[in-house]
């Protein structure tokens, strides 16, 4: 806290110090009395023995100065407490009894505030006398109305804060409450005005001095003292000069110590900050990666800022391709850097980061564009809708006037041209009587609508790709579907792209052809969205899923926890960054960071769930090791890989296991599981099955060969991968065919909507035996071939 | 109106919590009325969890408001073991308070940033003279380490601990009943499952019986025994929580679930089961609330409200024309 108030502050505190101080011993400071005529030379400039000189009849001008302050301060500070003594119980009681006692005292307060203040003080002071006591009094209470409307004002915002109403609920008494709630919040502000209020007091008294309705000579006063001075302006301007300095350090002091104050309470309530627009980055001459012929091409992107507490890498190295037609998603916790991501493409950043990495919009890099050129688009080429319609939208302007002028701005219609496209795009987006909604304003509609058009306004000028950063969490599951519906839509006419950021999973596996999973600022998993979630490899990604409830567990069903807390991103754990959460953190965890390797999709992760083959399937689990994952049970186990001992009972065969799952499916099996809305992986992972995460003891090597698909060990994909096998087995067989597994395309994260089949038997023994891909896939992939070798070996005994 | 009627309440003597015919209204300006809940009832038997399911705006918190007569309901009964909440004020009803205990969504604004978690925790045993010795307990019992916990303040802590930090606060008054109003809502899924579970832990323990409110069906069939469905201020189905979402027969259930991705049932897209927006409460419908956006209504729904009625073991529905899986 301290370090956030600035050198600024605390000068203005020492200076106000400096003079409360001295006010308070100014006998026993070692210079002449103030009333002390002749002390030294009339109208002398500043020596030795008098600092600031002396006045028109020779008495000490700092001897002056300083007891001038106790009036001076002694007005602003009592006049600042008598006005909050009286107008803090009063505004804290509006504030919290509301209603009566509320409309009572403010109609009050309002007459009260209506009154010519300072003829009343003028009316006074001149009829009670000018002494100390009556101004204080004076300017005391003609601040009251001012502090109850504040404090009341203070107190409403904290009175309708959960926390006091959780006191009712426990039975605290109003007194308590107000007392241990309420006031040490409103105290804060209460204080920052308070030294702004004695700054105002301070000058409304020197005003009064000058006008010499304050306190009477011979007792100085700041006021006074610039009054007398005044005709000896031409011979010594000191004596004015000394008194209005020290009054403006005083006012000024005051000011700053309650901006300060105050900005420290705002920050916290807003923490929004400014947006400016990345600065261009040096065009790299030749590029590390072949820029690569599709729509949008994200190269090690990284944005970090910088803080007091350290670089938070909000966004470090993420890749990725996006065609056109398709819907990427991105997700992850909260904090992990998904909004970042996208602002770094869309180079909205804010002041304190630092950018690096390329963008790539068909071919033209991003990061080179200065604003100007990012604004042609902005708009045009990337859409952009947000989670909070109401943010994006200007409460002041009618909606038509919003959504007609990026038309006219960017395409160059007209006035009636642009109205009428404004029209047929709110109709577009399903909005019922578009053109009475044109002379609507922001707050006449509802959630809903207000998304409706915030995306028919980034729809207006036909982008190429359409950002959409959470863009039903503020909304009612039904009307969620109906928008993330129309987004849908808009894509399939439009033949635009979509970048879907959620952190609910079940939304993005019905609507997006491609995820990336994101972890502290990192990609840790990506790929074909059905396949991420079939097959899930990455620890987190698999927790994830598991962590979140679905309609079809049963009641009571005990979810998958996570432990812990996402990292703190200044302070990442060395090696992966999951690793203090990850039930399967080994020890290379802990030094090395894993990179992100193609196996099937990308995943980052030193020991893998679900895998695929042989070598690594039968790896020993570390944390529940699968009591069934003894050698001598293998041979008790059926050759079909899909009866499992477990499965037995309620799955007498795999065909008939697939057949009645097949009848909730879609009749196309080839159709993308994202489609069909089940998170297969998830469906099936009832309780008692749940805790057989692990390798699956039925892999028999000598059926490697063709049950490849399905070795997956998890039960939950039996039922479903099997199925498309079966229909189609002559692929399954293939395990080569993938197109994704050229080399060159390693980066792509082409959607493959039916790629399972072929994905799956993409094998590490087949990886081996075509060493051009080995190149991208981990720095040393031998390396961990062996290792898991070596971990069968030596977990299997 | 739709779906008014008590058909559904248990023997008084079975229930600890009896809701009856709430009325919540407030006053919208210009004259005008919010009717955010409407003539709703239900009952929770001892160590039983209700869950509460609805769109923004159907009255759900408000409804949970009532029941801690916060503010107090326009009219209705609500009944915690015979003792009648709506008749009593000032030190009568404060007295009742330690029974029925409140956690609210937002975790940040439920904690006073001002003071520290173990003062927080101890305010209840201090408002009631009772020892604060159990404080260490109730942190631990939800999770947070007391030596390292009790002595920061609000800010230092996620949402998810801010929100076991409420849940201990609750806790350490003993109540007898918990009314969570979206307590997971503004939570990361791998945290909601962390409260989710402790929630679940703490009623085996603590003995306690649940409201739980929330949007999200998903999250409410995890941890609820039966489920309400409101709408608009009214009551549409009620059912334990399986045969709720297996087989719902309100029309609203019905789109509701199908919304979900995944929701597991062969129904039809919810396009085809509901359609438009939610009307505002200030002008509510008349007959059906909800046939401004149902498939089914026909000229009945706009005259006449349905009434509860049951159509299976513990299943009740307030709907003219229902709907039937097969
Ligand atoms: N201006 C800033 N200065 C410093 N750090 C920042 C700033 N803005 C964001 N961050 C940090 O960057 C990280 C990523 O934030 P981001 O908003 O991208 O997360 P997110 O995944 O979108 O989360 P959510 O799901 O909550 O929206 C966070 O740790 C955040 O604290
Ligand atoms: S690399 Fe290690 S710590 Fe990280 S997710 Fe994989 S197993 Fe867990
Ligand atoms: S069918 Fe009629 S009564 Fe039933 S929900 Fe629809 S509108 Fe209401
Ligand atoms: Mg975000």
């Amino acid at each position: 806290m301290r370090r956030r108030l600035g050198f600024g502050f605390w000068a203005a505190v020492a200076w106000i110090g400096v003079v409360l101080l001295a006010a308070l011993l100014a006998d026993l400071l070692p210079f002449p009395r103030y009333d002390e005529t002749l002390a030294g030379p009339p109208r002398s400039g500043p020596s030795g023995a008098h600092p600031l000189g002396t006045d028109g009849l020779g008495r000490d001008m700092l001897s002056r100065i300083v007891y001038g302050a106790r009036v001076s301060l002694g007005v602003g500070i009592g006049a600042v407490l008598l006005g909050l003594g009286i107008g803090a119980p009063l505004g804290i009681l509006a504030g919290y009894r509301r209603r009566a006692t509320d409309a009572v005292i403010m109609a009050v307060n309002d007459v009260a505030q209506a009154f010519p203040a300072l003829v009343f003080a003028l009316a006074v002071v001149a009829f009670a006398g000018a002494n100390l006591r009556n101004v204080l009094i004076v300017l005391g209470v003609l601040g009251v109305p001012s502090w109850t409307r504040l404090i009341r004002g203070a107190t409403l915002t904290y009175a309708e804060r959960e926390f006091v109403l959780a006191a009712r609920v426990l039975g605290t008494r109003d007194r308590r409450i107000l007392w241990r709630e309420i006031v040490p919040n409103v105290a804060v502000p209460a204080a920052s005005y308070a030294f702004i209020g004695m700054a105002v007091i301070v000058v409304a008294e020197g005003s009064l001095a000058f006008l010499g309705l304050s306190v009477q000579a011979p007792t100085p006063t700041w006021g006074g003292m610039i009054n007398e001075g005044r005709t000896l302006m031409e011979t010594a301007p000191h004596v004015v000069l000394a008194p209005s300095l020290v009054m403006f350090l005083t006012v000024l002091s005051f000011n700053l110590v309650g901006d300060r104050l105050r900005s420290l309470t705002d920050v916290r309530e807003s923490g929004l900050e400014p947006v400016r627009q990345a600065a261009p980055a040096p065009v790299d001459v030749d590029p590390p990666h072949p820029v690569r012929d599709c729509l949008l091409q994200v190269e090690d992107l990284r944005t970090h800022f910088v803080t007091p507490r350290g670089v938070v890498k909000a966004v470090d190295g993420v890749s990725f391709t996006l065609e056109r037609g398709k819907t990427l998603a991105i997700v992850g916790e909260s904090g992990s850097g998904k909004s970042m991501l996208i602002r770094s493409i869309l180079g909205l950043l804010p002041g304190n980061s630092v950018r690096s990495g390329n963008v790539y919009l068909t071919g033209d890099d991003l990061t080179t564009f200065g604003p100007a050129e990012m604004r042609s688009v902005l708009g045009p080429r990337l859409g952009t809708v947000f989670q909070d319609p109401m943010t994006a939208l200007n409460p002041v302007r009618t909606i038509g006037t919003q959504v007609t002028e990026p038309l006219r701005v960017h395409l160059g219609m007209g006035r009636r041209q642009a109205r009428s496209e404004a029209v047929r795009l709110l109709a577009s987006v399903g909005i019922p009587d578009p053109e009475r909604m044109l002379r609507r304003y922001p707050h006449q509609l509802s959630g809903g609508m207000r998304q409706r058009v915030t995306i028919a306004m980034a729809l207006s000028c036909g982008p190429d790709v359409l950002f959409a950063d959470e863009p039903t969490t503020a909304l009612d599951v039904t009307i969620q579907d109906q928008v993330l519906r129309l987004l849908h839509r808009l894509r399939e006419e439009r033949d635009m792209a979509v970048v879907l950021v959620s952190h609910d999973l079940s939304v993005v596996a019905r609507w997006a052809d491609e995820v990336i999973v994101m972890y502290a600022g990192k990609v840790v998993e990506r790929g074909p969205a059905g396949e991420v979630f079939a097959r899930a490899r990455m620890p987190y990604t698999e927790a994830l899923l598991q962590a979140a409830p679905r309609l079809t567990d049963p009641v009571h069903h005990r979810l998958r926890v996570i432990p812990g807390r996402p990292p703190d991103l200044t302070d990442l754990p060395t090696g992966c960054a999951f690793q203090p959460r990850c039930p399967y953190a080994q020890d290379r965890c802990t030094i090395e960071s894993p990179p992100l390797i193609q196996d099937g999709h990308h995943y980052a992760c030193w020991h893998p769930r679900n895998p695929t083959t042989k070598n690594t399937a039968t790896k020993a689990d570390p944390v529940t090791p699968n009591p069934n994952n003894r050698p001598d049970e293998k041979n008790h186990v059926a050759p079909n890989p899909n009866t499992r001992p477990t499965e037995d009972s309620d799955h007498p065969s795999h065909t008939d296991s697939h057949q009645d799952k097949e009848s909730r499916l879609p009749p196309d099996p080839n159709s993308s599981l994202a489609e069909d809305g089940h998170l297969p992986s998830r469906m099936d992972s009832r309780p008692d099955e749940a805790s057989h995460p692990t390798p699956d003891p039925n892999n028999h090597p000598t059926e490697d060969a063709h049950i490849t698909p399905n070795t997956n060990t998890r039960p939950a994909e039996d039922d479903h991968h099997p199925s498309r096998m079966d229909s189609r087995p002559d692929e399954a067989s293939h395990p080569t065919p993938d197109p994704n597994n050229h080399p060159t395309e390693d980066a792509h994260i082409t959607p493959n909507t039916d790629s399972s089949p072929a994905e799956v038997g993409h094998l590490p023994s087949d990886t081996n035996s075509r060493p051009g891909e080995k190149s991208h896939l981990t720095p040393d992939p031998n390396n961990r071939q062996t290792e898991a070798v070596e971990e069968v070996e030596s977990g299997g005994r | 109106m739709a779906g008014s009627g008590s058909a559904h309440l248990r023997p008084p003597d079975e229930v600890l919590l009896r809701v009856e015919d709430l009325v919540v209204e407030f006053p919208a300006g210009r004259g005008r009325t919010v009717r955010a809940v409407s003539g709703v009832s239900f009952d929770l038997a001892r160590g039983e969890t209700l869950g509460i399911v609805g769109e923004s705006g159907c009255g759900k918190s408000s409804a949970a408001r009532a029941l801690v007569q916060l503010p107090p309901p326009r009219s209705g009964s609500v009944r915690l073991d015979g003792l009648e909440l709506t008749a009593l004020r000032g030190e009568s009803l404060r007295r009742t308070r330690r029974r029925l205990q409140m956690i609210f969504q937002d975790p940040i604004s439920s904690l006073n940033p001002r003071r520290r978690v173990r003062d927080i925790v101890s305010e209840g045993p201090r408002v009631w003279s009772l020892p604060g010795d159990r404080v260490d307990e109730v942190l631990e019992a939800v999770g947070l380490d007391p030596a390292t916990a009790a002595e920061r303040r609000p800010h230092e802590f996620s949402g998810g601990q801010c929100q076991r930090i409420s849940i201990a606060r609750a806790l350490i008054l003993d109540p007898e009943v918990v009314i969570c109003d979206e307590p997971v809502s503004a939570l990361d899924v791998s945290v909601q499952a962390q409260i989710l579970g402790l929630l679940e832990d703490l009623k085996d323990r603590y003995r306690l019986t649940l409201v739980f409110i929330a949007h999200d069906l998903a999250v409410v069939k995890n941890i609820s025994d039966r489920i309400l469905v409101m709408y608009l201020g009214k009551v549409c189905e009620l059912a334990p929580s399986a045969d709720l979402i297996g087989r719902p027969a309100h029309p609203y259930t019905r789109a509701l679930i199908a919304s979900i991705p995944g929701g597991g049932l062969d129904l039809p897209p919810a396009d085809k089961l509901i359609s438009g927006e939610p009307p505002l409460p200030v002008n509510p419908p008349s007959g059906c609330r909800f046939r401004t956006r149902c498939p089914r209504a026909d000229a009945r729904c706009a005259t006449e409200e349905p009434q509860i009625r049951q159509i299976g073991e513990d299943h009740w529905l307030a709907c003219h024309n229902p709907a039937t899986l097969e």
